[in-house]
């Protein structure tokens, strides 16, 4: 069995997205000017309020706290539900299950494949414009492993949410609007948009038992020493039991899926 | 020697669920919850079985339950009810060993990467299908010569003409040497140029490669020149399944006689034949088959009017099969 039919999708969809260079431009541009948005917002806060700590975290922490969280955001995304109800709607699903593939293993590697150039390209752009402009700063290399394990379990984890809430695409129509709208509600619960650490207890508490949070607030905190060694390694074993249920809840959901499905378009 | 079926098909059934759904999210929230719908059957009850190294020609009108018979085949959809073996596999359950040794297109549906030139695909193909280096090129070689492809390997698929796109479709699904070859509509659009590179390319992997093919379309000139035998399915039943000789045998009853006078024979009067005379030289006799042969016909003809010339004709396969779809249309 082999995984080389596989990872040939990284590469061929590393061509297909850097045939759309535009986006790739586009994205250089918009991540340091939305890194940039949210530093002066976090500054002007703290300022504002002249504390040291809100949520927390020290204002230092809060600046690389936002940063990462932009480059997380971006480097994270998936569209696998999106290019599921696409191919859904299209009828070329069809052309998917003609294949000697698991549609699962096909969209993941493709995944991979279309964030490579931001990987390799926005990221650290985006990275060293952050440690020049707004003095972002690595903690502890055991925090910054860690955390590096802990984002790898986050796009599993996001690819699988993605997969799964992506099965409505094949009860719907126009799924794009359940998309969105799913996008905008785990970008929220995930602290993509503000630190969940600067929430009311109880909703923090809440949090925990969700899978939300482990997308992107857990690596990050990790990252900025938000969190004691052992609550690290507590979390990262909560993600990956996280990851394992819903990889099998894919699997399951999948399956029921492909067998009502009715191969729209002739 | 008796060869062994390919494809055997049992008492296969198929039901769609057609939603009623409104647009907008509000009513596809709803519809999430609660959903009308109407059921139609696509398939009914079918069953037949295919030989190793046919071509078989699957036709019916639109709507008829093609496309629902090849996605079973193909083990894209699931069989509600009934049998299917292709190469010894169950498509749908064993789906993922089975779909290796078949080849599928869908004339309406690009399994080409639109950004990228083809042969990134085919590399694709490659690995998918596992095909060794030396199979790949020779294969491919061969293929862009047979097909008259100009260029794989640096154009754009969505750049390519849809004649030499559909060329290049056909290579991506028989790369891997398929042992059975499914083409839903294949031919649909293209000119007669591209037409016929496809059928050649047809007929010579099946020849070649010995390669089963079951092709829908609806070019009756596909079916004539390339099908050892056809079925014809219309509302999800089969209504007639057998060679082109033996179509013609069953459906055609006349035949006709294009006839040129030398002189004017004022009335033409014939026993069993209706005469339809166009102006004072000419006539279309039509002979009725069940009463009388074109032979007794012909000589009578000959004995009774100075004829100049004559032209015997029979229905064409399009206008029997048309006449096989208005039929069924009326029952
Ligand atoms: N996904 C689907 N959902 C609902 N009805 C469908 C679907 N696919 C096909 N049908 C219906 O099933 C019948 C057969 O369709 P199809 O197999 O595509 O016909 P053909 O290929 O012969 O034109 C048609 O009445 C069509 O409307
Ligand atoms: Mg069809």
């Amino acid at each position: 069995m082999g995984i080389k039919k596989y990872t040939a999708y990284i590469g061929i969809e590393f061509k297909h997205s850097i045939s759309h260079r535009s986006l790739l431009i586009a994205k250089i541009v918009a991540i340091p000017l939305s890194i940039f948005v949210m530093v002066a917002i976090w500054n002007a806060i703290y300022l504002n309020n002249d504390a040291e700590i809100i949520g927390y975290f020290t204002k230092e922490q809060m600046v690389n706290y936002s940063i990462l969280s932009v480059i997380g955001s971006y480097l994270l995304a998936n569209r696998s539900d999106m290019e599921l109800g696409r191919i859904i709607r299209n009828g070329k699903l069809t052309n998917e299950l003609i294949r000697p593939n698991q549609y699962y293993l096909v969209q993941f590697f493709k995944s991979l494949g279309f964030r490579t150039a931001d990987f390799v390209v926005a990221a650290p752009i985006s990275i060293a414009l952050g440690v020049i402009f707004f003095g972002f700063k690595q903690y502890d290399y055991v925090f910054t492993l860690m955390s590096v394990l802990s984002f790898s379990l986050s796009f599993l984890l996001i690819f699988l949410f993605n997969m799964i809430f992506g099965l409505i695409a094949f009860k719907v129509i126009d799924y794009d609007n359940f998309g969105w709208l799913k996008n905008t509600l785990v970008s929220f619960f995930s602290g993509g948009i503000i630190s969940l650490s600067v929430f009311p207890l109880f909703f923090q508490n809440t949090m925990m038992f969700l899978p939300f949070q482990h997308m992107l607030y857990t690596p990050i905190r990790i990252f900025v020493g938000g969190y004691v060694l052992e609550q690290c390694i507590l979390f990262i074993f909560v993600q990956a039991i996280w990851v394992v249920s819903m990889f099998f809840i894919m699997k399951f959901g999948w399956k029921m899926a492909v067998k009502n499905f009715s191969g729209v378009g002739t | 020697m008796q060869k062994e079926n390919i494809i055997e098909v049992r008492g296969l059934k198929k039901t769609f669920k057609k939603y009623e759904r409104g647009a907008g999210l509000k009513s596809a929230l709803k519809s999430v919850f609660k959903r009308k719908y109407k059921t139609v059957e696509a398939v009914k009850d079918i069953s037949f079985s295919v030989k190793k190294g046919e071509i078989l020609g699957y036709l019916g009108p639109n709507g008829a339950g093609k496309s629902t018979v090849i996605k079973m085949l193909t083990g894209v959809l699931y069989p509600e009810k009934g049998e299917i073996r292709c190469l010894n596999y169950a498509p749908w359950d064993e789906r993922e060993k089975y779909v290796k040794n078949i080849g599928v297109v869908f004339g309406q549906k690009s399994s080409l990467w639109w950004e990228l030139p083809p042969v990134d695909t085919y590399k694709l193909y490659k690995e998918m299908y596992e095909i060794s280096d030396y199979k790949f090129n020779k294969n491919l070689k061969y293929m862009i010569k047979l097909l008259d492809i100009k260029d794989v390997s640096k154009t754009p698929v969505l750049k390519l003409s849809l004649g030499q796109r559909m060329r290049c479709e056909f290579i991506s699904s028989v790369l891997h040497e398929p042992k059975i070859l499914f083409l839903d509509e294949p031919t649909i659009g293209l000119d007669i140029f591209a037409k016929e590179k496809i059928r050649q390319f047809i007929k010579k992997i099946n020849r070649e490669k010995g390669t089963t093919v079951i092709l829908t379309t609806h070019d009756i000139s596909d079916v004539e020149e390339l099908c050892d035998r056809i079925i014809i399915i219309d509302k999800g039943e089969h209504i007639f399944e057998g060679t082109i000789q033996e179509l013609k045998n069953k459906y055609v009853c006349e035949k006709k006689i294009y006839v040129e006078f030398d002189e004017k024979p004022g009335r033409i009067k014939l026993s069993d034949c209706r005469v339809i005379r166009y102006d004072a030289w000419s006539a279309d006799v039509f002979v009725d088959l069940k009463k009388r042969k074109v032979k007794e016909v012909v000589s009578e003809l000959f004995r009774k009017y100075y004829i100049s010339d004559i032209t015997i004709s029979e229905e064409s396969v399009e206008n029997i099969i048309k006449r096989i779809y208005l039929e069924a249309e009326k029952k």
